[in-house]
C-alpha cells in the first residue's frame, strides 16, 4: 500500500492524520473541500494470497471431494464433503463448498446471496390500479392478469426490507374483482 | 446470517425512491430500486476499509438557478397584467429553494472494501452522510476489534506527527485533472452567436426572435454554470476559466439592469405593464444591448483563442547540449 491511499475524495491528495477518523468534517488542505474520512483496521489487514491448495503427499490423506488430488483442508458445514484450500469458501464465517452456495442461491435459501428481487406484488397492484387511470377498457384484460399474478406469487419472497406485501397483494385482488364485477353488470345489461 | 426484513433499519433515502442505504445487524444493503424489481449490495462490516465523504456544490448551485429563476420571474411580473401565474411559481421556486436549503450542503460518499469502491448514492447530503457516518463507526468498529487509529500510526501508511500548522498543511501538492474543455467550447461558440442573433433582431422585430434570444440567454447561463463546474482542479489556464465567469457576470448584470430600465419606464409612465420595450428604438437600450454583445463576443473570440493556445502549447525549445565542464 502507498502513502496515497487515504485520499481526498475530491482532489486525490493524501490526507494528513488530523484529516482521518475525525468527528466533523475538516477542510482538505490541498483542495479546501469539506471532507470526513473513517478509516478502518480492514484497511490494514493484509491481503490473504490465494492458495490453489496442497496437492496430496500420500495416498491415505483426505483428499479434496472437487480435486481428488489435492490435500482436504476442511470440510463443508453443509454437507460435510472436504474441501481443498482453493475449494473452501469462507461465507459469513462459515466454511461452505461451492456446491452449496449455488444451490443456496437458486433455491433463494440463504437471503444473503440474494441480489435481486422481483416485486410481484408492486406487479400486481400495477396491473390493478393503473389501466383505471390510462386506459379502462384494458382493465378487462388486465384485472385477471392482477389476479393471477397476486395468487401465483402470494408466496413468493418479496421486498428484503419492505413488510407490506401480503395487503398489496389482497388490495390487488380487491380493485380487480370490483373492476371484473362491474364489466359483468355492463355485459349482463347489454346482454338483456 | 440471515436477516429478516424488520431487522433492516432506513439510514438514507427514501422508501419509494430510487436508492436507500439500509442497516442491518452485521452489513449495510445498499438498495437500487428498478420499477418492479430491486436491486441489492451488501457491504458486511468486517469487510468495509473506509468510507468517505466530500462535499460538494450542488445544492449551491441548485440555489443559484433557483435564485436566478426567482429573479428574472419577478422582473417579469410588471411586464404582465395578471400576475398571479407568475406568482405561483416564485412560490413554488421559493420553496424548493428553502428546502434545499434547511437539507443543508450537498456532498459525495464512498464505500471502499479490499475489492471495491462503491459511490453510496443515497447520502447526497452532508448532515445526513455525518449522522450515519456516526451511527456506522462503532458498529464497524466492533465488527472488526477497535478503531483504527493505532495502526495508522504504525502502518506507516499516513506518517505519524504532530498536527501541522496551517503554512505546512497547505503545501500539500494535488493532482490536477485533465479537462477537456467541452462545456467552454459550446461556451465561446453561444458567445459568438450573440452577434448575428442581435443583428437579425434589430433588423426583424418579431416575436419568436424574442424566444430565440431567451432560449440563448439560457443556454449561455447553463454552459457558463457547466464550465465552471467543469474546470474547477482542472488543468484549464486560469485566463480560459476567468472566461465563463465573466460571461456570466456580464448576463447578470445586463439582466438587473434590463429589469431595473422597465421598472422604471413603467414607473414613470413612459411604459404599460404588459408592453415590451422596443429596443431598437430605445436609446439606451440599444446602447445596452450593443455594449453587452461587444462584450460578449469579445469573451468568445478571446476564449477560443485561449482555448487553443492551451491545447496546442508552443513547442518546447530543444535541450541545451551537455557542457564538458564538471
Amino acid at each position: 500500500m502507498n502513502h496515497a491511499a487515504i485520499a481526498c475524495l475530491r482532489c486525490r491528495a493524501s490526507l494528513p492524520p488530523t484529516a482521518v477518523n475525525t468527528t466533523a468534517p475538516v477542510v482538505c488542505p490541498a483542495c479546501g473541500v469539506m471532507t470526513l474520512t473513517a478509516v478502518f483496521p480492514a484497511l490494514f489487514r493484509p491481503q490473504a494470497a490465494p492458495s490453489a491448495g496442497e496437492p496430496l503427499a500420500t495416498e491415505e490423506e483426505a483428499s479434496c471431494f472437487y480435486h481428488p488430488r489435492k490435500k482436504a483442508a476442511t470440510a463443508c458445514e453443509l454437507c460435510g464433503r472436504f474441501l481443498c484450500a482453493l475449494c473452501d469458501v469462507d461465507f459469513n464465517g462459515r466454511h461452505l463448498c461451492p456446491g452449496c452456495i449455488e444451490r443456496g442461491a437458486k433455491k433463494e435459501e440463504r437471503p444473503t446471496l440474494d441480489n435481486h428481487r422481483t416485486l410481484y406484488d408492486g406487479v400486481a397492484l400495477a396491473l390493478a390500479d393503473l389501466p383505471v387511470f390510462l386506459c379502462l377498457f384494458a382493465t378487462f384484460i388486465t384485472a385477471p392478469m392482477a389476479i393471477y399474478v397476486a395468487v401465483r406469487y402470494w408466496n413468493a419472497p418479496g421486498s428484503l426490507v419492505r413488510r407490506a406485501q401480503k395487503p398489496r397483494f389482497v388490495l390487488a385482488i380487491l380493485l380487480s374483482v370490483a373492476q371484473l364485477v362491474v364489466w359483468a353488470a355492463i355485459v349482463a345489461r347489454s346482454l338483456h | 446470517m440471515t436477516t429478516h426484513p424488520r431487522n433492516y433499519k432506513r439510514l438514507a433515502g427514501t422508501r419509494g425512491g430510487i436508492h436507500s442505504l439500509w442497516l442491518a445487524d452485521d452489513h449495510l444493503l445498499l438498495l437500487s430500486h428498478h420499477w418492479f424489481s430491486e436491486e441489492y449490495r451488501r457491504f458486511f462490516f468486517r469487510d468495509i476499509q473506509q468510507i468517505s465523504v466530500a462535499k460538494t456544490h450542488g445544492a449551491m448551485i441548485l440555489n443559484i438557478v433557483l435564485g436566478l429563476f426567482i429573479l428574472l420571474l419577478a422582473g417579469a411580473i410588471p411586464l404582465v397584467e395578471v400576475w398571479q401565474g407568475l406568482g405561483v411559481w416564485i412560490a413554488l421556486a421559493a420553496l424548493l429553494g428553502v428546502f434545499n436549503l434547511l437539507k443543508g450542503p450537498s456532498c459525495v460518499c464512498e464505500l471502499r472494501t479490499a475489492v471495491q469502491t462503491v459511490r453510496l448514492k443515497p447520502l447526497r447530503r452532508l448532515r445526513r452522510a455525518q449522522k450515519v457516518l456516526t451511527r456506522l463507526r462503532p458498529l464497524i468498529e466492533a465488527a472488526q476489534g477497535g478503531p483504527a487509529t493505532s495502526e495508522l500510526i504504525t502502518s506507516g501508511r499516513i506518517a505519524p506527527q504532530a498536527p501541522a500548522p496551517a503554512a505546512a498543511t497547505a503545501t500539500v501538492q494535488r493532482p490536477l485533472r485533465h479537462c477537456h474543455g467541452r462545456a467552454h467550447l459550446i461556451l465561446f461558440w453561444l458567445c459568438l452567436a450573440d452577434l448575428p442573433l442581435t443583428a437579425v433582431a434589430y433588423f426583424n422585430d418579431q416575436g419568436w426572435m424574442d424566444a430565440l434570444g431567451l432560449a440563448h440567454f439560457f443556454a449561455s447561463v447553463g454552459f457558463a454554470i457547466a464550465a465552471l463546474v467543469q474546470q474547477q482542479h482542472s488543468d484549464l489556464p486560469s485566463s480560459l476559466k476567468r472566461i465563463p465567469i465573466l460571461v456570466l457576470v456580464s448576463d447578470g448584470f445586463f439582466l438587473v439592469t434590463g429589469i431595473g430600465y422597465t421598472v422604471f419606464l413603467i414607473s414613470a409612465g413612459r411604459l404599460q405593464p404588459g408592453q415590451n420595450i422596443a429596443w431598437q428604438s430605445d436609446p439606451f437600450m440599444l446602447a445596452m444591448t450593443a455594449v453587452s454583445t461587444s462584450f460578449i463576443v469579445a469573451c468568445g473570440l478571446a476564449g477560443l483563442v485561449l482555448r487553443k493556445k492551451s491545447r496546442f502549447p508552443p513547442a518546447a525549445p530543444p535541450p541545451a547540449p551537455p557542457s564538458d565542464q564538471p
